[in-house]
Parts: structure tokens; C-alpha cells; sequence
């Protein structure tokens, strides 16, 4: 019987793409990205459910394939279990991959602590004719196992009240190892744990362990320690030393981890019947799709169709969205003339709000349209393969195919992107990659190429903005060559990543993920947008003598001819683009918005506002090449404001923050310079 | 010259009210609210 209103702390862990979150977002109605590749939980994420009178605090920890530490997220996933903090843990598997998933369970069984084994992807397990026998596996490791389906919800309530009814269980009356089976053993350890090592390695458990009784008397589950000790590991090494070198004569951690798998195979032999077949069609689409040569160039081609149906679809319901846009901009501007609002502040909502804002908001289609394809790639299961077709590119740059993820994460949003990084192991590498990250060409940067590349390119637009997309790869990669050409600390790292079965994607997956998206660039519309819209209309409409009509009189221009010089040289030495650049640094949608503010273009994304602004423009003599200029520069200099702090975050310094934007800058500038005198050339 | 101070009120408390959002989400790790798993210890998703 659970007592009335108590609180308990459940968490979940597991294998990377094993479906914690899906798990997760199932009970709490949360709708955290799942992705089935590693590094999309990066941090412990809490939430909380209400199950009759008991409160359950519900807590989602990044994928490890073992508690023996290596990465950033395995030592979050770590740290937390070791801790008081919970009461249960559901070690969430992924059923079809039972071999690979049991490793971790039995690891979070010798920390002595409750843990239920949820059976996730059941549905799978069914789908490809394999059966699992629940009623042996769970006499074999002496822990609750319920099978269940994050995806399809089913056996999540049986799920929560077995983790409720186990929270105080850590015997193992339940755990029959063999049912004929008599130890030869001094110690009957059969009767006590799922995994029993060989002789001489319990000999030696068995030694450690009062060793440790003698000098700590106040730690519990002694045998844990006693394992890692052997197995050296760093931390409980330094922690808790014990002075027996006859014992502890080596590093015992391979021959643990054999000892562990002979007994996985066993329960696997016992539980698992007609184990896993490859999926036919997986193994026919993988022939061609992570082909040696022709993967890169597949890739290549599936982002050029990525790019097609953002413009095409993108601008066709773009229409809809400039009609409303211009309607409520006229119906806005008649309904303040008639109540005789000011002349100031109706410039102020016409000219900086609704031009900046309304602006950024006609590109909502086109960013619909790019979410939803990644989506849909990332749920069919085909990104996790880019990263693999990438790690002969990257190795050779002394990065592993890892060290990709947070760079195709960054075609979506640069911010997760470098938290992403934290899947790397060495913190070496993790600034490299924080620094290279932000070349990749996030959603933000859409606007400015829809805008520029259709404006000056017309029919080419989509090859142009296309090219953006290659540009940001091609520099991104050079980068890092040039890095590890310089860098004398050079390390060893491996992708290890388990590609999943190519599947039609889960709408409701695609629906969360799109969903999220749009929201975040809706918020950022009314945030970020809406107040760099009023600065900008402030510093256009302000000058040293007040309110002025006249924009040379302004702070903006003032500012921006200061700026021209920086700028001449790469072909945007005009006060306006600089202005507009500089304001680009809160969001690079900014870009856009500034420049309807500062040309006063109301509906720049329509077809009249572009022509009025490309007649603008010209008569300034910006051209094709100077547009061509303005998106290489947009696309590599300083990421946005979010972007900075989460890399002053991640890399716990201001002063690499700084760096690393000058470093953007530099390479921006040095970029669009060759581009810009190449182009004058040709 | 009501409605000019109207506006003028409401346009002031939205942009103070967007300026502590801007604020809290970079405090908070930016991608708060669902879009990618990056909040530290934050209860957002009670149901």
C-alpha cells in the first residue's frame, strides 16, 4: 500500500535513442526533442505527474551506454543516480536491441539501488516476428520488467506503478540465476545479485569489499565500489583509495566488461526468441544511402530538394501571409489617423513595429516548410546516417563523425547545436567544435537569403541561397582544417553511433518538433524582433536636435558612416547595410526587419516592397554582387545574441565567448573579401 | 491625445515585458519551452 500524498523521484536512463524522451514527454505531457541520434538530451530535464495521491517527479537524464564516464552527458546520467536525489530508476531498453541495452542494466544493478526494466519499441520486437519471455528475464535479474511502447502508449500506467511499488524493493527474492543451479563458490553471490563474476574476480570483490568496510564504515553497496575500483575508475579511485596492490595488480576493467556480456549473451539465449533481424529494406536503402562515394553527393542532393520545396512551397503561401500583413498595416494606419494619434507614434507602430515585426513574420511559411523536411529527415532515420557518411571528413580534420551532429543540428538552430558538442569527450575538442558550429547556416539566416537572393537573383534565387547552405559547410569544414593543422594536441576520438531502421516518421513526432519550431520563431517575432524594431525606428527617427524626418539627421546614420569603412572593403560600404548588420548580432532575422525599417518598406517580402527596395538600393549602387556580399557575410560573421551566451555557458568563459566572435567576425570578413574582389574580377 | 497616451503606455509595458522574456531565456539556456532538451532543473513541464 503507498502511502497517502507522498513524493517520489523516478529516473529515467537508458541508451541513447532508446526512447527516454518519448517516454518522458508520454507522462508529462512536456515536448522535448527526441531525435534518434545522441546528444538531443544533453541535460537532466525534470518534470512532474500526479498518479492518485502520489506526486512523482519525473526526471529525464541524457543516453550513456555504461556509468563509466567518458562524456559531458554520461557524467550527468552518472552523477544523478549515484545521488539520494532518486527513489527508483527506470532503465528504459530498447527491446529490439536487447543484447546492446542489458550492458547499462546491469551496471544500475550493482548500484544496489530500485530499478524497473521498461521494455520499450515492444512494438517493434512484435512488428519483426521476436519474442521476449518476460516472465524469465525478470527471474534472471531480479528486477521488475514491464514491457511497454513510448510511441504507441501502451503498459506506460503498468510502468509508473510498478517504479511506485518497487521504490523501497532492492532484495532480490525474485532473482532465480539458475533453477538447478548449486554455487561452488564460498559466498553464494547467485543468491544475491543478477551478475556473478567469475571466481577470482569475486575473490578479489570480495577482498576490496572489506577493505573498504574497514576504512569507510559509513558507505553503503560496498560491492559497487569494489567493482570500479577494480576497474580503476578515476574518480572512485581518488575518492575512496584502499591500499591493496595484490589485489588491485591491474586494470580489470575489460575482463569485467567480457564477464558482463557472457551473462547478457546467457539471458539473451534463455529470453530472447528469433533474435533480431536486420530490416530488408534498411539494409537495401543503406547500400546506396551511406555508400563510400555516393553518400556525400545523396546527401548534397536531398538538402538541394530540402531548399526547392522551402522556396517553392514557401513562397506560394507566403502570398497569404503579405496580404495580411499589408491589410492590417493599412486598416492600423486609417484606424490612428481617425483617432488622431500622434504623428510620431504612428510612425513608430507603421514604420519601425509593424514593418519590423510584419516583416519577419511573411518568412513564417518558408521556415514551416524547411522544419518540417528536417523533421522528416531526422525522424526517418536518415541524419543519423549524414553523420556516419561524415566521419571519414572528419577524422581527417582530427574530429570523429560526432563532432557532425552539432554541426547538422546547426542547419536547424545554431543554440542546441553547440550544446550538442557536449557528446564529444575531450573538452579539446568540444571548443572546436563550438567554434565551427556556428558557420553552419541556421534557420535564421532563411529570411536574409529569401529576401536578397529574390530580390537581385530572381530565377536563380533558390541555386543562390542553395549555394549558402554549401558555403557554410564547405568553411565550417575548412575551418576545422585549418585548426587541426595548427593545433598540437591532437586526440583520438570514434563515432559510435547505432543507426536506426529507416521508418514513414511519427507525425506526432514531426507535429512537436515543427511546432516548436514555429512557436520559437513566433516568440522571437514578439520579443527580440519587436524591440530591435523600436531601436532601430528610434535611431533612424532620432537625431542630436530630437525627432527629425530626416534620416541623414539620425543616430543611425551617424553610427553607420562611422561603420563604412569596415565595410568598403568587402563590398558593403553602405551606412544603411552596416546599421542594419550591426543590429543583425540580437538575431539575424533582424537583418531583414532592420532593413524594412531603415529603406521604409513596409511589406518587404512582397513582391512591390522588394522592387521598391531593390530601385532603393540601386540607386545607391548596391547590386547582384554587393546582395551576394551581404549573405556570405550574414551567414558567417558573430552568431546571434542567444547563440554567444550559450557558448559563454558551455565553455564557462567570457573571454573565449569574445574570442570566438571575433574569430566569426575575422572570418567573415576575410571570406567575403576574396568572394567580393573575386566577383569584381569576373 | 488619450489614445496616443494609450498606445504609447501599452507599447512600453510589452516591450519591458519582452525584454525580461529575452532575459530569462538566455539566463535559462535559450531553448526553453519544449524546442530542444537544454533547461537545467526546470520544473516547465507540470501537467
Amino acid at each position: 500500500m503507498i502511502p497517502m500524498s507522498e513524493n517520489i523521484t523516478i529516473g529515467f536512463i537508458g541508451n541513447p535513442n532508446c526512447g527516454k524522451t518519448t517516454l518522458f514527454n508520454a507522462y508529462t505531457g512536456a515536448n522535448l526533442k527526441v531525435a534518434n541520434w545522441p546528444g538531443v538530451t544533453v541535460e537532466k530535464v525534470e518534470g512532474a505527474v500526479k498518479d492518485h495521491d502520489l506526486n512523482i517527479h519525473l526526471v529525464d537524464l541524457p543516453g550513456t551506454y555504461s556509468l563509466t564516464s567518458y562524456t559531458m552527458e554520461e557524467q550527468v546520467s552518472r552523477q544523478f543516480i549515484l545521488s539520494d536525489d532518486v527513489d527508483v530508476i527506470i532503465d528504459v531498453a530498447d527491446a529490439s536491441a536487447l543484447e546492446r541495452n542489458l550492458y547499462l542494466t546491469l551496471q544500475l544493478l550493482e548500484l544496489g539501488k530500485p530499478v524497473v526494466l521498461a521494455l520499450n519499441m515492444m512494438d517493434i520486437v512484435e512488428k519483426r516476428g521476436m519474442e521476449i519471455d518476460t516472465h524469465r528475464l525478470p527471474e534472471m535479474l531480479g528486477i521488475p520488467v514491464i514491457p511497454v511502447s513510448a510511441r504507441k502508449r501502451t503498459g506506460l500506467d503498468v510502468l509508473l506503478h510498478v517504479a511506485a511499488h518497487h521504490k523501497d524493493c532492492t532484495d532480490t527474492d525474485c532473482l532465480i540465476h539458475h533453477h538447478t543451479y548449486k554455487s561452488k563458490h564460498k559466498h553464494d553471490h547467485h543468491a544475491e545479485y543478477a551478475m556473478v563474476y567469475s571466481d577470482a574476480i569475486e575473490d578479489k570483490i570480495d577482498l576490496i569489499i572489506g577493505a573498504l568496510k574497514r576504512k569507510y564504515p559509513k558507505l553503503t553497496n560496498y560491492r559497487w565500489y569494489a567493482i570500479k575500483l577494480l576497474e580503476q575508475d578515476k574518480e572512485i579511485t581518488e575518492r575512496y583509495p584502499v591500499n591493496l596492490p595484490e589485489v588491485i595488480d591491474r586494470n580489470y576493467e575489460s575482463d569485467i566488461i567480457n564477464e558482463k556480456y557472457d551473462f547478457i549473451q546467457e539471458v539473451v539465449r534463455e529470453v530472447l526468441v528469433n533474435k533480431d533481424r536486420q530490416d530488408a529494406l534498411t539494409e537495401k536503402a543503406d547500400r546506396a544511402l551511406t555508400h563510400r562515394f555516393w553518400g556525400i553527393p545523396i546527401f548534397l542532393g536531398v538538402m538541394a530538394v530540402v531548399f526547392f520545396l522551402t522556396f517553392t512551397i514557401g513562397d506560394w503561401l507566403k502570398g497569404y501571409f503579405e496580404w495580411g500583413i499589408e491589410n492590417v498595416s493599412v486598416l492600423l494606419g486609417n484606424g490612428l489617423e481617425s483617432a488622431g494619434v500622434n504623428e510620431v507614434v504612428c510612425s513608430l507602430l507603421i514604420d519601425g513595429i509593424v514593418a519590423g515585426v510584419g516583416g519577419i513574420l511573411t518568412f513564417l511559411p518558408n521556415i514551416f516548410i524547411l522544419f518540417l523536411a528536417l523533421a522528416f529527415l531526422e525522424d526517418s532515420g536518415y541524419m543519423a546516417r549524414v553523420a556516419y557518411i561524415m566521419e571519414g571528413i572528419m577524422s581527417k580534420l582530427g574530429l570523429s563523425g560526432r563532432a557532425f551532429i552539432p554541426m547538422i543540428l546547426g542547419f536547424g538552430c545554431t543554440v542546441p547545436a553547440i550544446m550538442a558538442s557536449r557528446t564529444l569527450e575531450n573538452r579539446h575538442d568540444r571548443f572546436k567544435v563550438m567554434l565551427i558550429t556556428p558557420f553552419m547556416s541556421c534557420s535564421a539566416r532563411l529570411p536574409i537569403y529569401i529576401l536578397f537572393a529574390e530580390m537581385f537573383f530572381k530565377e536563380r534565387a533558390m541555386v543562390v541561397a542553395y549555394s549558402m547552405y554549401m558555403i557554410s559547410l564547405v568553411v565550417a569544414i575548412l575551418v576545422a582544417a585549418v585548426i587541426h593543422l595548427i593545433d598540437r594536441k591532437k586526440s583520438e576520438n570514434y563515432l559510435l553511433i547505432e543507426l536506426p531502421e529507416y521508418k514513414v516518421p511519427s507525425s506526432r513526432t514531426m507535429a512537436i518538433y515543427v511546432w516548436e519550431k514555429i512557436k520559437d520563431y513566433l516568440t522571437k517575432a514578439g520579443t527580440t524582433i519587436f524591440i530591435a524594431s523600436i531601436a532601430m525606428w528610434f535611431i533612424l527617427n532620432f537625431g542630436l536636435h530630437g525627432y527629425t524626418t530626416e534620416m541623414s539627421d539620425s543616430f543611425g546614420a551617424v553610427i553607420g558612416h562611422y561603420l563604412v569603412p569596415f565595410f568598403e572593403p568587402i563590398g558593403l560600404g553602405f551606412w544603411q547595410i552596416a546599421v542594419a548588420l550591426i543590429a543583425g548580432v540580437s538575431a539575424k532575422e533582424v537583418v531583414v526587419s532592420s532593413c524594412a525599417v531603415l529603406f521604409g518598406v513596409p511589406n518587404i517580402n512582397s513582391g512591390a516592397g522588394m522592387d521598391t527596395l531593390v530601385g532603393i538600393l540601386g540607386n545607391v549602387g548596391f547590386g547582384q554582387l554587393n546582395a551576394f556580399c551581404l549573405m556570405v557575410f550574414c551567414l558567417l560573421y558573430i552568431p546571434c545574441a542567444a547563440a554567444l551566451a550559450t557558448i559563454r555557458k558551455e565553455a564557462g568563459s567570457t573571454r573565449w565567448m569574445m574570442l570566438s566572435a571575433l574569430f566569426q567576425l575575422v572570418v567573415a570578413w576575410g571570406v567575403t573579401f576574396i568572394v567580393y574582389h573575386v566577383g569584381l574580377m569576373v | 491625445m488619450i489614445a496616443t497616451g494609450i498606445i504609447v503606455i501599452g507599447i512600453i509595458v510589452y516591450a519591458v515585458w519582452a525584454a525580461k522574456k529575452i532575459h530569462k531565456k538566455q539566463k535559462n539556456g535559450t531553448c526553453c519551452g519544449g524546442g530542444c532538451s537544454g533547461c537545467v532543473d526546470k520544473k516547465y513541464c507540470n501537467r
